[in-house]
């Protein structure tokens, strides 16, 4: 009896997302996000990459290899990014961190920033592909989580979704214990092969249609503890999740991008 | 501590199990067995710890001429069983054989054949828990044997969850050794980059400057209350107490989100560099203070009524006991070895960032050995955690902050060999790391996790099933952090 009152004690601490935008203030290092425009970019890269050793240079400042330099311009991969903060604190003219949430994405080249037109396109087909196979689930959504060899700090952030803060129950998902009741089933980890089974057989259980979401820069590509490893080798990822680990707002915008929830999709 | 012959005992393979064993029942404990290379051979180095003394004990292994037979050494769990899982990971890992080894079964890999049963009788079955577990947990196998209710005995397997992370160390340098540290054990990334950057610091015998050891401690600890937070909150989830399970994660998402204001990350990542830290906090020590003593009066006020409720201490009081005799036969670390009073503790017994001035004087300890026992000790390392905090904070502001060398020292990378350690949320935490032409020639890490973790079939006596969420997550264990 005592905990009723004490649960009405803070009032409402529930964040408003999806239906207002929200974060985690101006020091949260989200993402790395590469300064210039692409058009400015080039002209910046003439004078930068005039020479091959400084694309080298701004190559290597990356213990992950996500950045890549090309005719074109400087791009970052926030698949492989684990936010270290190598490349800001090296060239802060060209790299800077954001402290955006919503960084999911439906496509895995599209953690490449900064993004081109052609893919903005191909999204439209892949949103309503997706549209399509979770247009039953919107109001009532199961995920089933598996780690296959995370750090262990994926897990905290997969659990803070139930915290007061976040709070999923009230846009109707929930965690289940079975796969036999999951819509989503959300991957951590850099793939293992001890859980390579583990994982086929869990999605196999899972009724169809499914949704599956690679939680982390883990996840996305291996990050640095298992370069050029991932899920998306062990099964079709629809939603893609970067970050070292991935917040939970960002899970949260993966899990609405994959329902529908967010404005404009309905 | 820097490895070399001068704080090294050296003996022959074939007596490092009666050397370790002597020392033990001179009071030291083991702490942990490593194998690495050395030229063409390989070495196994014996960790023991008694209050503030390490030492290690080191073995060179024995060739078979051929090259076709593994080294084989006679092992070490014959007489030290705490040596147990060790010798059964090594054999995993570098095929090194433990000759007379009591029980050596893979650990690391996947098993072929079925798993011999320790018990059986009429009506003992087995019921496989994991690698995919009713909730959101990370991977690992529990085999519980039972009959109905009663646990019998409980079997763990980690092959899931393996990422040979130890190898990626190899040949990196020091700035992506310390990523990797960081992400050893995710939910202690700050006690792992201390392990490791204390290691290289020793390496390059430099000290770093005294802002950054007070802001180190002030990360660890923070990281320490988060941790226990976690703990506090997977037992109210399992005692399905609905709104303390929402009042305690919401002061840990407060504790989270206090991290990313004081360095922009919520795990405390990238705030350690060898040499000293990355960068001040964003905000002023008066905005810190004022947020934590918010936090802890809330805290304490929750506490209270937990404490006094009878649905959530009746199911911790009496579950999992390790009695003394056990604690110390394993040489338990951290909250699950200070619940059954065993008294260590590394912030107390071998000091490193500003613990010697800020930290508490002696380890916070339990009598019962239960689950109960566990979590108050966890309580009040909380609260201790937030007292050394202060002190902490109100110490920087007296140390000059103005330029980058009042944080940070650059390193002048020598070679060398060392071990580096720090109290982590779980418990003691040994990072071993030799360096070579600036480069990292091998890490070995050593979790709490790990080493705790051998002990907790131990654990269940008479416990029932429904025991087994409080008993586990009375452990507070990253399985990330024991199979590496």
């Amino acid at each position: 009896m005592p905990w009723l009152t004490r649960g009405l004690r803070n009032g409402i601490v529930t964040t408003h997302y999806p239906r207002r935008k929200d974060g985690y203030g101006m020091y949260w290092r989200a993402a790395v996000q590469v300064c210039s425009s692409n058009s400015s970019a080039k002209s910046d890269l003439d004078g930068i990459v005039g020479v091959a050793a400084d694309k080298f240079a701004l190559e290597r400042l990356c213990p992950t290899e996500a950045i890549s330099v090309d005719g074109v311009g400087i791009f970052l991969d926030r698949g492989k990014c684990i936010l270290c903060g190598a490349c800001v604190a090296a060239r802060p003219d060209l790299f800077a961190f954001e402290a955006d949430i919503e960084l999911a994405v439906l496509d895995r080249r599209m953690l490449i920033v900064p993004r081109s037109e052609e893919e903005e396109d191909d999204l439209d087909r892949i949103k309503e592909e997706l549209r399509n196979r979770t247009v039953a689930l919107r109001r009532s959504v199961h995920i089933r989580h598996v780690d296959v060899g995370s750090d262990g700090s994926d897990e905290w952030e997969i659990s803070a979704l139930t915290n007061p803060v976040y709070d999923i129950a009230r846009l109707g998902i929930f965690f289940t214990a079975s796969p036999r009741h999951a819509d989503i089933l959300l991957v951590t980890g850099v793939g293992t092969p001890g859980m390579t089974e583990s994982l086929q057989v869990t999605l196999e259980a899972m009724p169809k249609p499914t949704v599956v979401m690679a939680v982390g820069s883990d996840a996305v590509s291996g990050g640095i503890v298992q370069p050029g490893r991932g899920v998306g080798q062990l099964l079709d990822v629809d939603i893609w999740i970067p970050g070292s680990p991935a917040s939970p707002f960002s899970i949260l915008h993966g899990i609405c991008l994959a329902v529908g929830m967010l404005k404009g999709d309905r | 501590m820097i490895i070399d012959s001068s704080s090294m005992h050296y003996t022959e393979a074939t007596s490092l199990a009666s050397a370790v064993a002597r020392k033990l029942r001179r009071g030291f404990r083991f702490s942990g067995l490593f194998v690495v290379p050395e030229n063409e051979r390989l070495l196994l180095r014996a960790v023991i710890t008694c209050g503030a003394e390490v030492e290690i004990i080191s073995s060179s292994l024995p060739r078979d001429a051929t090259g076709e037979r593994a080294p084989s050494y006679p092992a070490i769990s014959r007489l030290v069983p705490s040596a147990e899982w060790y010798e059964r990971a090594l054999y995993d890992r570098f095929g090194v054989m433990p000759e007379g080894h009591p029980r050596l079964i893979s650990l690391l890999r996947r098993n072929d054949e079925p798993t011999t049963f320790s018990s059986i009788g009429e009506g003992v079955f087995t019921i496989p828990y994991g690698p995919v577990r009713s909730g959101v947990f990370e991977s690992v196998e529990y085999l519980i044997e039972s009959t109905g209710e009663d646990i019998l005995h409980l079997g763990v397997g980690l092959a899931s969850k393996t990422r040979s992370i130890e190898e990626r160390f190899v040949g990196v340098d020091v700035s992506t050794g310390i990523l990797l540290a960081e992400r050893v054990e995710g939910i202690a990334s700050v006690a792992h980059a201390l392990g490791f950057a204390q290691a290289i610091e020793s390496i390059c015998s430099i000290r770093i400057p005294r802002a950054a050891e007070l802001l180190r401690t002030v990360h660890a600890e923070l990281e320490r209350v988060v941790n226990h937070l976690d703990v506090i909150v997977r037992l109210c989830e399992a005692a399905g107490l609905a709104v303390a399970h929402a009042r305690f994660s919401l002061y840990k998402e407060q504790l989270m989100r206090l991290r990313i204001d004081m360095c922009g990350n919520r795990f405390g990542r990238g705030v350690v560099v060898p040499g000293g830290i990355a960068s001040l906090p964003n905000r002023s020590s008066r905005e810190l203070i004022d947020c934590l003593d918010e936090i802890e009066d809330a805290l304490k006020q929750d506490t209270d009524l937990l404490m006094r409720s009878p649905s959530f201490i009746d199911r911790l009081r009496g579950s999992g006991v390790l009695t003394v005799e056990e604690a110390e036969t394993f040489g338990l670390l951290g909250p699950v070895g200070r619940g059954s009073s065993l008294s260590q503790d590394v912030r107390v017994d071998r000091p490193y960032a500003a613990y010697a001035e800020v930290g508490p004087s002696s380890p916070v300890l339990g009598r019962a050995g239960d689950a109960l026992s566990r979590t108050e000790v966890r309580l009040d390392e909380i609260w201790s955690s937030f007292s050394i905090i202060r002190r902490a904070i109100r110490g920087l502001a007296e140390v000059n902050t103005s330029g980058l060398d009042s944080w940070q020292r650059s390193l002048q990378l020598l070679d060398g060999e060392a071990l580096g350690w720090a109290e982590a949320p779980q418990g003691e935490l040994l990072v071993l790391v030799a360096l070579e032409g600036g480069r990292i020639a091998y890490t070995r890490v050593r979790s709490a996790s790990w080493h705790n973790l051998q002990a907790l079939p131990r654990a269940f006596k008479g416990d029932v099933l429904t025991d087994f969420a409080f008993i586990e997550a009375s452990f507070g264990l990253s399985p990330a952090g024991a199979a590496l």
